[in-house]
């Protein structure tokens, strides 16, 4: 397996989505690369620095999250549509 | 002052099914509508402002896919909840008003995907340190820099990472949402993901090994 076989099937690796003969396979090129394990390990940090980088700062939402002057627009603007 | 008879009570709202409380939206019945959005309004705010990153955005995009929603009652096919349904609304306004905005330069795809040599390894490696992305996610500047990167993306190459990654959709709804097929979105993906690593390598955002 060369390191171009081993990256363009990435990310079935990193979802477990593969048979066990594949994984075996990369795991013995990992065994012996150590530039495909800094790529993988960046790649594996790539993913979870982007599930983390939600586009805003706002904590998860509640149920007081619910802006009266938006809701009352969106009502106003529902009975117009309505008439 | 008497209800009027067709408005029903919030707590007899909270009880109804999908199907109930589709019929009454469908009516137009005034309580029905205004306890859907208020029931909704966090979760559909949420994703909004997650997508869009800005409050001011955010707000017009939850507006626009509520009346969207309300807009198309009568073609709702009950393949999904009215909550799922909802949210998929949210998501597609988030995504317009994204593309609506003027954005920076995208940097082309292939400028990002690794090189390789002929004999298959990469081109021009570069060693990097050991830190984990729990460490690195904690640095507000860093946090501020993944979401700078994601926006550089190509647009379909950052709508899928908006929705896999940010928005933790699973690649069927993803590809439901980006109207492509589930292999595409699998392929973009990785692809997406192999990008941004190359931005944010550039940034030495993973530091360098000594």
């Amino acid at each position: 397996m060369t390191c171009k076989e081993l990256i363009e099937f990435l990310d079935d690796y990193y979802a477990g989505d593969q048979p066990a003969e594949v994984r075996a396979e990369f795991e013995k090129h990992l065994a012996t690369c150590s530039e495909c394990v800094d790529y993988l390990r960046t790649y594996e940090n790539t993913v979870r620095l982007a599930q983390a980088a939600s586009l805003c700062d706002e904590p998860a939402a509640t149920a007081d999250d619910a802006p009266e002057e938006l809701i009352q627009a969106i009502l106003a603007a529902r009975s117009k549509q309505a008439d | 002052m008497n209800k009027p008879e067709h408005e029903v009570s919030a707590a007899a709202l909270a009880t109804r099914s999908d199907e109930e409380l589709l019929s009454l939206l469908k009516g137009n019945d005034a309580a029905a509508c205004e306890r859907f959005v208020r029931d909704h309004m966090p979760r559909a705010l949420a994703a909004a402002r997650r997508l869009v990153g800005n409050e001011a955005d955010a707000y017009d995009a939850t507006q626009d896919a509520f009346l969207s929603f309300f807009r198309s009652l009568g073609s709702f096919r009950q393949d999904a909840t009215l909550s799922t349904w909802l949210h998929r609304i949210v998501i597609n306004a988030a995504l317009m008003r994204r593309r609506s905005k003027q954005r920076r330069p995208e940097t082309a795809i292939e400028d990002l995907l690794p090189c390789y040599l002929s004999d298959g390894h990469r081109a021009n490696p570069v060693p990097v340190g050991e830190a984990s992305a729990e460490s690195l996610a904690e640095r507000r500047e860093v946090k501020l820099l993944v979401r700078r990167k994601i926006e550089e993306l190509p647009e379909e190459y950052r709508n899928v990472i908006l929705l896999r990654d940010i928005e933790q959709l699973d690649t069927a709804e993803t590809a439901r949402l980006l109207n492509d097929t589930p292999g595409a979105v699998k392929t973009r993906l990785h692809r997406a993901r192999q990008a941004l690593r190359t931005l944010l390598e550039r940034e030495d955002t993973f530091g360098t090994r000594a």
